[in-house]
């Protein structure tokens, strides 16, 4: 076993990859601290993809550098040896067994014992199904096996390239449970995904590509708390709300859905319930609306457009 | 240990598809059907230069070597390319290469253990063909002696010898087309380019060696090398040390060309 020159899991700086005059990874820097969950998102085409590809030395990049553990994977596949996971779908021979197909990329690992094979099976659902062939087996459990070959590995970064597709909703939910959980066995993982809901619901930071760039890199709340979420009023007299609001100073006011929307500071909005007070105007709820990483997401990838 | 092992999983890849049988069942039909219609026709269509050509009914061990002049130009070019020039277009084909280069093996000894695995099918043809072909000779004109292009007599045991020992010998010049079929392969990333491919090299061979003014290079070239063996047969296999480090030249430079390739290549997926 390779020893760890770095406790920093990814550290990925400027890294570029052109095909042609299209510069598709164009300086993205990212890092994945130890114990992260780590969503990394973008719109199809934005170059995740390929980013995931030049950080496990499957394509050559034209700029920047990546390290894994402090290793570059570029220099040999000695940085890979705390890294599993896969970038797309996870692939295997369609006419050896799903075991066999395990066994053999654990031969590639050095060697793996059947009860290993037998727990990670396990632990995806697929041992009754295992002495099956996988040319047999639907997407989700393609998409299981993969997550079974990489954990046999016992990686300490698990980079996991849309691993819900093809998972019906009881699948998805037990992937969301078993990545929540990885953390605490001291893995970190980069979770690259389109699914929105799922990202937010498992990831502590996050990444958003957009056009090769990287446009919000940092912790969720930091993401949430950099685009002010709007205030949602209902008072007796939205009319004379709605005036007040403008004139003490809201960002935005609009009259919606029976409400009056506000974008505004906490200090605007408490002058404005004093003002509402004093002009009569009864208050009947309050409250600041939470943004869900879809309506960020979108805000960054459409401004960006 | 890791090559081993990993030779280990391609040659029982090799064995779990179904193309792999396909080819070595062509083989084997290839030399029945050649049995059949020599016992039909008994001396027709043997080239009269075929080492004991006139002896072809008296003994079953003739036989075998008239295919194998026979498969020189028809036949051991497209099965030994139907596997070797799969090889390594499947991983591309299957999207596989992404998932076996990111594990802890290198690129080097996985490309070397498919290497393995594609020379140990071409072994396996040769051994498909000699076996098929000497039994059905055999069960066509017996198992009996013959007399050498030098006069010496050979039992039967002795003549079948040099049937296995001429086959062996043929490993050599099958062994650059495997390598020629493995480097496209690894080049073109498709299967059907690379046996097309290994078919036309096979073919420019014979018509390079049929030019005028090459008297001199014609040891070297590559359908002399499928003729070594006969040399067995009345000249104690003089052509076979020379065809030995001839077909390693030959085979050397598409395998280095192949990992050169292979080394430095994007594995992009589909």
């Amino acid at each position: 076993m390779e020893k760890v020159v770095s406790s920093v899991p990814v550290e990925v700086r400027g890294l570029v990859k052109r095909y042609g005059p299209t510069r598709v990874v164009d300086g993205v820097d990212l890092t994945v601290e130890e114990g992260d969950i780590y969503g990394y998102l973008g719109p199809n085409g934005a170059g995740k993809t390929t980013t995931l590809r030049m950080m496990l030395g499957l394509i050559r990049r034209d700029g920047g550098s990546v390290k894994l553990f402090g290793r570059d994977p570029a220099a040999g596949i000695g940085a890979l040896q705390h890294l599993a996971g896969f970038v797309e779908a996870p692939t295997f021979y369609p006419y050896l067994t799903g075991r066999e197909n395990l066994e053999f990329l654990g031969t590639l690992d050095g060697g793996v014992t059947r009860r290993r094979l037998d727990e990670v099976l396990d632990r995806v659902g697929l041992l009754d199904r295992a002495c099956d062939r996988v040319g047999t087996y639907s997407l989700g459990m393609r998409q299981r096996l993969g997550i079974a070959a990489s954990l046999m590995r016992s990686p300490k970064l698990l980079v996991l390239d849309e691993p819900a597709n093809g998972l019906d909703p009881a699948g998805m939910r037990d992937l969301r449970a078993l990545v929540s959980s990885l953390p605490e066995q001291g893995v970190t993982v980069l979770y690259s995904s389109h699914l929105l809901s799922d990202v937010e619901e498992v990831c502590n930071r996050v990444a958003i590509v957009n056009g090769g760039k990287i446009s919000f890199e940092g912790r969720l709340d930091e993401l949430r708390a950099s685009f002010a979420a709007p205030y949602r009023l209902e008072t007796g007299d939205d009319g004379r709300a709605l005036v007040a609001a403008k004139a003490s100073g809201a960002l935005d006011a609009r009259i919606e859905n029976g409400a009056v929307w506000l974008e505004a500071s906490s200090d605007v909005v408490d002058r404005l319930t004093v003002t509402l007070g004093r002009a009569g105007i009864p208050i009947r709820s309050l409250g600041q609306e939470r943004r869900t990483l879809e309506d960020l997401f979108f805000r960054i990838t459409e401004e960006a457009a | 240990m890791t090559l081993i092992r990993t030779y280990g999983w391609e040659a029982r890849k090799l064995v779990r598809q179904k193309r792999t049988w396909a080819g070595l069942l062509a083989a084997a039909l290839y030399a029945l059907a050649f049995v059949i219609a020599l016992s039909l026709k008994k001396h027709a269509g043997i080239p009269p230069d075929l080492p004991l050509a006139q002896q072809l009914t008296r003994s079953g061990v003739v036989l075998p070597l008239a295919l194998l002049a026979f498969a020189t130009f028809f036949g051991a070019p497209v099965i030994s390319a139907l596997v070797a020039g799969d090889i390594v277009a499947t991983e591309d084909a299957n999207n596989t290469l992404k998932m076996i280069l990111t594990r802890s093996t290198g690129r080097g000894t996985i490309y070397a253990a498919k290497a393995l695995a594609a020379a140990t099918y071409g072994i396996a043809l040769i051994a498909v063909m000699f076996l098929t072909s000497i039994i059905g000779s055999i069960a066509s004109w017996g198992l009996h002696g013959v007399t050498l292009l030098d006069g010496r007599p050979a039992t039967a045991g002795h003549a079948l010898a040099l049937d296995a020992y001429a086959y062996a010998a043929y490993l050599l010049p099958l062994a650059v087309l495997v390598a020629v079929a493995f480097f496209l392969s690894t080049a073109t990333r498709n299967s059907a380019a690379a046996i097309v491919g290994t078919v036309i090299f096979a073919l420019a061979f014979q018509g390079i060696a049929a030019l005028p003014g090459l008297q001199g290079a014609k040891p070297y070239l590559l359908p002399q090398q499928f003729d070594a063996w006969r040399t067995l047969f009345g000249d104690g296999g003089a052509s076979i040390g020379r065809a030995a480090w001839v077909c390693a030249l030959y085979s050397v430079i598409p395998l280095a060309a192949g990992w050169a390739i292979f080394a430095r290549r994007d594995v992009a997926g589909a």
